[in-house]
Formats: C-alpha cells, sequence, structure tokens
C-alpha cells in the first residue's frame, strides 16, 4: 500500500512511504509500522493530532483499510 | 451569485482582484488579504514560507469555504485566492472578498472566511527562518475564533 505524507511528517519520512499491507489491516495498524519504519518520525506520526485521510476523508483509528485505498496522513491543518 | 475560490500556484495581485469584485456594481465591497510575514511570532527573521497542500483535497475546502459563506450571508460575489508552494515575506498569502448589497453581510462573511481558512484549509504551513524552519498549527485563538461561528 502507498501512503502519502503532509506537512511536517513528509520532511521525517518522505512523501510517499510504500508498506506491505495485510488483510483487514486498520489505521491503527499502518501507523504502528509507519512508526517501526520511520523512528525518527515516531513523535510526529503518533500524535492524536495527526489523522488519517481514507480516499478523501477524515477517518478514525480502527476503520479497516480495503485494498487499492488512498491513505494519507495529516498533521493539523494550518491555512490563511 | 459568483462564487470563485481558486488555489494559486503562482502571485496574484490583491489589488487587481479586489477591481474585478468592485466592477461588479455591488454597494458594498469587503475584503482581507494576507500577507507573508518577515518576522517569526517570536520575532526572529523569516525567509520564506511554504504551504503544502494536498493534490484535491484543497481545492475541495476552499470550494466549501466558499460555498458555507455563501449560504450563510446575503452576497452578490464571493472571491477566494489562496497560495500554495514557496512565498516570500511580503508576498500575498491568502485574498479574500466578498461583494454585498450591503455591508454588514459583506463583512460577516469575510471575518467568517478567514476564520474558516485558518483552521479548515488544507494546507501545512512551514516557515523558515535562519535559524532553521518549523511547521506551523493553528493556535488557541484561531481554533476559538472558528468557534465563534458554529452557533
Amino acid at each position: 500500500m502507498r501512503i502519502t505524507l503532509y506537512g511536517g511528517l513528509a520532511d521525517a519520512a518522505g512523501r510517499e512511504v510504500t508498506l506491505a499491507v495485510g488483510p483487514g489491516a486498520t489505521v491503527a495498524d499502518v501507523r504502528r509500522d509507519l512508526i517501526a519504519l520511520h523512528p525518527a518520525a515516531a513523535a510526529s506520526l503518533s500524535r492524536p493530532t495527526v489523522r488519517a485521510c481514507l480516499d478523501g476523508a477524515i477517518v478514525g483509528e480502527e476503520q479497516p483499510l480495503p485494498p487499492d485505498c488512498e491513505l494519507s496522513f495529516f498533521p493539523p491543518l494550518s491555512g490563511g | 451569485m459568483r462564487i470563485d475560490a481558486h488555489l494559486c500556484h503562482d502571485p496574484f495581485d490583491s489589488a487587481s482582484e479586489l477591481a474585478a469584485l468592485a466592477a461588479t456594481g455591488a454597494g458594498a465591497v469587503v475584503s482581507f488579504t494576507g500577507i507573508a510575514r518577515d518576522r517569526s511570532a517570536q520575532g526572529e527573521p523569516v525567509t520564506g514560507l511554504f504551504l503544502d497542500h494536498h493534490p484535491t483535497l484543497t481545492q475541495t475546502s476552499l470550494n466549501a469555504a466558499g460555498a458555507d459563506a455563501a449560504e450563510r450571508f446575503d452576497l452578490l460575489a464571493l472571491r477566494i485566492l489562496h497560495r500554495c508552494g514557496t512565498i516570500v515575506p511580503g508576498e500575498p498569502i491568502v485574498f479574500v472578498a466578498a461583494a454585498a448589497a450591503h455591508r454588514r453581510a459583506a463583512f460577516e462573511a469575510v471575518d467568517y472566511l478567514m476564520d474558516r481558512l485558518k483552521t479548515d484549509a488544507v494546507f501545512w504551513k512551514r516557515e523558515d527562518r535562519e535559524g532553521g524552519s518549523a511547521w506551523i498549527e493553528p493556535t488557541a485563538e484561531d481554533l476559538s475564533a472558528r468557534q465563534r461561528w458554529s452557533d
């Protein structure tokens, strides 16, 4: 699965990260695997204010991930 | 009514954008321009800003803010421009303008939109300083300003 990171998360772990994700995996599982792959980004990735965006919608940690989905992680937004 | 909301990859000119909206013939036109500062909140010199964005959701968030403002306030036209990418101090980051028959709606729409954009627009802002860079997050003031429109 290809995961896209935005803002400061991309600085720490790159814009795109490819992970092997098994059937039935949830957002929480992917977050944990990302942290294991990029320990330097662990503090940022662990923050509850970093939210998962699945196919264009913010979802919770227990959300199961369908195959071929688009998954991103968003730090808190800062526009304007 | 006409709503224009644009994600701008290049610098824009606030004055000409305002003139275009004023030319609609409305009785009241109000605008706000947010400009990249040359000092951080702590007073350090800032060399630039970088605004990260999402390939589709950023534009969607600008459209949504505009549509909600149009529904909430009695407006004739609305224009929202927001930069992405690298911005140098002194350049405009965001421009919001509203045209209405009367001033109250125009003032409130622009005020509302800036509070919305500060917390809901899909951007991530990095401030680049001589001593290093830092990603900016909404302040408590930004969040409470957004809350006041939720009633």
